[in-house]
């Protein structure tokens, strides 16, 4: 007996032991945050995937494209007539219509040992019909659904013809289903106009067919139409919650599977469900599928049951295991995950068909799968980003491709697929807890962090040493508020490639025309006005946050670790704050601001001068009269324009690869914005590609007509290329109102100068929990439920209290 | 043979001689077996501390030795004298202090007021106890959201105050938030050492209470001279429990209050939280240790009196 005692006990030390060692062998995400909220699979580090990029026809199309086993189709139009279409409109504007030629055909192609070939026409496509969506199967067959849309209004129609049309259309759509076999031949041609007219809106969004040559049309919401082999339509089955499907495929089996997110109680989930046919309903429901929002597209797997995609990943699922398995990360093989446009399987490999839409160009790669040890090394960097930023990868895939010593991978925290209220907090936490543990990434993001708090710990490395040794880059190439604002106790600590800018204007006879004023300016024009809008849509805390945003400060003793918002200026501004609505009442009926400017029934304006050419856009309002950018009030001096940086870039003063951080951010921070393929948001933040924008901006630039002449208008006048286009803005009074885009002036950039050489970077970021302190308290002043003295000792006791934490 | 048996034997021969007890020699093959058997059943247990508490606080203590987590520069003692100095903590140690001493003794004289009552022969026992141990189930959530319904400046305590014609009272943002904070521990605490000394009541030897009833002893004087006496190891218990349960009462008031609550009811777990959050180790370390030594101080101090008031009736 005695001897199974010990024995027990010896059982119980072990099973204790193993205890300690079971959290050691868990299956971690890599902090990509791209898991999708489903418990993902890492391949085997020892493998990875690289992208050779095979050939295709030079006229390669992907309207429509659609893979099936290894052949391919796409539509493809012919006798689009581009002058037409650029010289008489834009393709938003409802009056001038694209117009297209009749002709459009099916093009076919084959894919050959890695490269596509072909593009002989397979089909023509009757006169009239617009493809909506199409399909093929593994035996070649393609299905596709065309919409016969009612003939347009002819050029004498007026703009009452035109919206009866627009009205009218989708009720006087027919849709089609049309099946062609391998040799191009039509099978059958069903017409299912008349389903679609009991559902409320009907847009095909996925399109999948079965192994049995079943068709299922995934309509706009919840529900899939279904149709069998010979070609009838068979019922429609819907998601259990009318959530919307999310995705649709045939997996491995030959079956059709969609994906939809469903609710619970407290948590909402991506499922996946097999389409069951014959009970024409969504059947036995899988777990642990992926969110894959975005680009996503879903196809039968290669090792697994289904393959799917999104912007940043290729994962396979397996139905058995109901489990989700990471194949790889695009950014990884140095592809743009927004560019993929189809994934493909054939011959035990994975192809990408990448489609790059700015650019207008096309590109197939396999994605071939090796040793790691067997590709070339490089040394790694890593950077951290709280956010996705799809120029930042844009960024970090050239410079992959160009440099052969160093490979930049991306580190994401903050899981954008899998929203929780806390996943912001926790993404700064992990990234926080990165860097305490030594291992944070090399490169960090910083517009989202707290920059001061980090500098001040020693986390961020003072960029001036590789400034002065850089041969692209020194001090003096940058503005010099934008190096005011990446300075921290006189340390260099970040770099940010561009900025913008934001200010408050009003017309010169109602402020005057002294740029920047103060808040007893900004009171005393109120109490001038008391009938009068101050700023447009403003509520009390609105108010309040805006005269804050450059006088927090104001009222915070750094030296004595103190504060002071129990003084008079604090409660005047708290009393001027009140006179607000507490909720802007946006149904109500509302005139057109220009309008309201006019009159003097509203006084100021916020605007955001992002480029060049939104000054016009954002001045028109004022109608050509004569306007002061008076900026936001302060009250301690300044031209009150606020200097938003972009995207702010530091390297971590632990990083073993400090050199490899700076000759990526060297390489970024230092390419001509005017060359990015997404469009660049902001002025430049150094000085010569400044320049460059202004001088772009200034430059007119004509539209030619098919002789290379300039093209003048009614009056002789030449017209000039429209940048941003004008617009028209029609009030609840019926009251209309139009801009017409106007180039830029001298005048316009010459301001953009002046308000940049007074700007005051703003770190939104920083004392954060003073923000929220006096915003809480404030609410319940202006809730009426407690006195302006009452607030106003709580906000210093508890600011006080901070204050003095942070001593 | 054995050792055992030999003792046996020798008992055996010699009953009144009392028995030897016999060490294994060191250095025995024997003695190290059993040094090594007993090292190995007590592995886990010692490896669990190592990790999750020694290592951890050896590292706090290097933590407040440095300048910050990122360069780590020694720096002696200077966090210590810096913290030391800090308004804000300063004004968190007499926040929980002052938490402690009002409401580790009102807990304790309530519970044992309550299970006093309930070892009496009174109706409806089993349902007050029930009632009084029904704070424990609920989570700290849904107790904050209660008090948040109770004690917001427009929650229901001040609708009826002011149907009396009185003032409104914002009780989590005045000096009168103590007051709340205690209730709220009392309320959450009071069942869980109640049971304690339920269980330590029932414990004591019906002898010696009949013996005192004998000898003439009215109530109060057989609970201070029996009662007590038998009770004084859980009293240290139940005292040692909600002096943790004081220091831990920060949960509900960050939950209520957020990172900077009204100054009465910042806690020194509020200091370390913000100061964790600020990437401030070094102060958040030097903060820990001095917290910890000073409970050290009072859990030692609280033996010593048990050992003192209680060594007499322990068995």
């Amino acid at each position: 007996m005695k001897i199974n005692k010990k024995w027990f006990a010896g059982g119980l030390a072990l099973l204790l032991a193993l205890g300690l060692t079971a959290c050691s062998n868990a299956k971690q995400d890599d902090g990509d945050g791209k898991n999708g909220g489903a418990a993902v699979d890492e391949l085997a580090p020892e493998f990875t995937y690289v992208a050779k990029y095979a050939t295709i026809p030079q006229d390669f199309e992907t309207n429509n494209l659609t893979f099936g086993g290894k052949v391919a189709y796409s539509v493809h139009y012919s006798g689009y007539d581009y002058f037409d279409y650029y010289a008489e409109g834009d393709e938003d504007s409802a009056e001038e219509p694209m117009t297209f030629s009749p002709s459009r055909n099916f093009l076919k192609y084959q894919l050959n040992g890695g490269n596509i070939e072909g593009g002989e026409v397979f089909a023509s496509i009757p006169n009239g019909v617009d493809v909506n969506s199409a399909c093929a199967d593994d035996a070649g067959n393609l299905y596709y659904v065309g919409a016969i849309r009612p003939e347009t209004p002819g050029e004498d129609a007026t703009d009452a013809d035109w919206e009866r049309y627009y009205n009218d259309a989708d009720q006087k759509t027919e849709y089609h289903l049309i099946k062609l076999d391998a040799q191009g031949n039509q099978v059958y041609d069903l017409d299912f106009t008349e389903m679609t007219r009991t559902l409320d809106y009907f847009y095909v969004s996925r399109m999948a067919v079965d192994a049995q040559g079943r068709v299922y049309l995934a309509s706009s919401d919840s529900k899939v139409l279904l149709f069998g082999a010979d070609g009838y339509y068979a019922g429609i089955a819907e998601t259990d919650q009318q959530s919307w499907i999310s995705n649709m495929g045939t997996a491995k089996d030959g079956k059709v599977y969609a994906s939809y997110t469903r609710y619970d109680a407290n948590s909402s989930s991506m499922v996946l469900a097999e389409i069951d046919f014959d009970g024409k309903k969504l059947g036995k429901t899988y777990q642990n599928f992926p969110n894959a929002y975005g680009n996503a597209s879903m196809v039968k797997g290669l090792e697994q049951d289904i393959l799917i995609s999104d912007d940043s990943a290729l994962y396979e699922y397996s139905l058995e295991k109901e489990e989700t398995t990471k194949v790889l990360t695009w950014l990884d093989c140095d592809i743009d995950g927004n560019a993929v446009n189809n994934i493909v399987t054939a011959d035990g490999k994975y192809y990408v068909l990448l489609r790059d839409w700015n650019m207008d160009a096309t590109e197939f790669a396999e994605l071939e799968k090796m040793k790691t040890e067997d590709v070339v090394k490089r040394e790694k960097i890593v950077v951290g980003t709280i956010y996705q930023d799809s120029s930042l990868s844009e960024e970090i895939i050239k410079f992959n491709k160009s440099n052969e010593q160093y490979r930049i991978t991306l580190k994401t925290y903050l899981d954008e697929n899998n929203w929780t209220e806390t996943s912001y907090q926790d993404a700064i936490t992990a990234l926080t807890n990165d860097i305490l543990a030594g291992t944070g990434p090399d490169i960090l993001e910083l517009s989202t962090l707290d920059i001061d708090n980090l500098a001040s710990k020693g986390v961020l490395d003072d960029l001036s040493p590789y400034l002065e040794k850089s041969s692209k880059l020194n001090k003096s190439d940058f503005h010099d508020s934008v190096l005011k604002a990446g300075t921290k106790n006189g340390k260099l600590v970040s770099l940010s490639a561009g900025f913008s800018l934001s200010t408050i204007v009003g017309k010169t006879s109602v402020v005057g025309s002294k740029q920047g004023w103060t808040v007893a300016d900004l009171i005393k024009l109120q109490k001038a006005y008391p009938n009068s809008e101050l700023l447009e849509y403003e509520t009390k805390e609105g108010i309040l946050q805006a005269i804050l945003m450059l006088n927090k400060t104001h009222f915070l003793d750094t030296a004595n670790h103190t504060c002071n918002f129990d003084n008079q200026e604090f409660k005047d501004l708290l009393a001027f704050a009140n006179i607000f609505p507490k909720e802007y009442d946006y149904d109500a009926p509302r005139r057109l601001t220009p309008y309201l400017l006019k009159d003097n029934s509203l006084l100021l304006a916020t605007i955001y001068l992002s480029d060049f050419d939104s000054v016009q856009g954002e001045l028109a309002y004022f109608d050509g009269e004569p306007y002061t950018m008076v900026g936001y009030p302060t009250y301690d001096g300044g031209n009150g324009c606020v200097l938003n940086l972009r995207d702010q870039y530091g390297i971590n003063a632990k990083s073993q690869h400090k050199e490899a951080a700076w000759a990526f951010l060297e390489e970024m921070i230092s390419r001509d914005p005017m060359e990015s393929k997404y469009s660049y948001y902001g002025f430049s933040s150094i000085k010569k590609y400044y320049e460059a924008q202004k001088k772009d901006a200034l430059e007119v630039q004509y539209v030619y007509d098919e002789n290379g002449e300039v093209l003048k208008d009614e009056n002789g006048e030449p017209v000039i290329e429209q940048r941003y286009g004008g617009y028209t803005m029609m009030g609840d009074d019926g009251e209309e109102w139009s801009y017409e885009y106007k180039p830029i002036t001298k005048a316009d950039v010459d301001l953009v100068d002046q308000l940049l050489a007074g700007a005051t970077p703003i770190d939104y970021n920083v004392n954060q929990e003073l923000n929220q302190i006096i915003m809480e308290e404030a609410g319940s002043y202006f809730d009426g439920s407690k006195s302006l003295d009452e607030v106003v000792s709580v906000i210093q006791n508890r600011v006080n209290l901070y204050m003095k934490e942070n001593q | 043979m054995n050792t055992k048996l030999k003792l046996t034997k020798a008992k055996e021969a010699n009953p009144k001689e009392p028995v030897k007890k016999i060490k294994p020699k060191r250095n025995t093959k024997r003695f190290l077996l059993l040094k090594l058997k007993s090292g190995l059943f007590i592995a886990p247990s010692f490896l669990g501390v190592m990790v999750f508490f020694l290592i951890p606080f050896c590292v706090i203590i290097y933590y407040s030795m440095v300048d910050n987590p990122i360069s780590k520069v020694y720096v002696g003692l200077a966090n210590f004298k810096s913290v030391a100095s800090n308004e804000a903590f300063l004004t968190a140690v007499k926040n929980t202090a002052l938490f402690s001493v009002i409401s580790v003794p009102l807990a304790m004289v309530l519970s044992l007021i309550l299970a006093m009552v309930l070892d009496l022969k009174i109706p409806f026992k089993s349902q007050f106890r029930t009632f009084f141990l029904s704070p424990m189930m609920v989570p700290v959530a849904s107790i904050v959201l209660i008090w948040q319904v109770l004690f917001h400046n427009n929650g229901a305590v001040n609708d009826v105050i002011m149907k009396f014609g009185a003032e409104r009272i914002d009780w989590m943002k005045s000096d009168y938030s103590i007051i709340v904070i205690v209730v709220l521990f009392l309320w959450k605490n009071l069942g869980y050492n109640m049971i304690l000394f339920m269980a330590a009541l029932s414990s004591i030897p019906r002898d010696v209470l009949e013996v005192a009833r004998l000898e003439s002893a009215n109530a109060l004087q057989t609970f201070f001279y029996v009662k007590i006496r038998y009770l004084s190891s859980t009293i240290l218990f139940v005292t040692i429990m909600s002096l943790i349960s004081s220091f831990k009462i920060f949960r509900e008031i960050y939950l209520l209050t957020t990172d900077y609550p009204y100054p009465t009811l910042y806690m020194l777990q509020h200091y370390m939280n913000n100061k964790f959050k600020k990437l401030d180790y070094q102060a958040l370390s030097a903060g820990a240790i001095m917290m910890s030594l000073v409970m050290v101080m009072i859990i030692g101090l609280l033996f010593i009196v048990e050992e003192r008031f209680g060594k007499d009736v322990e068995g």
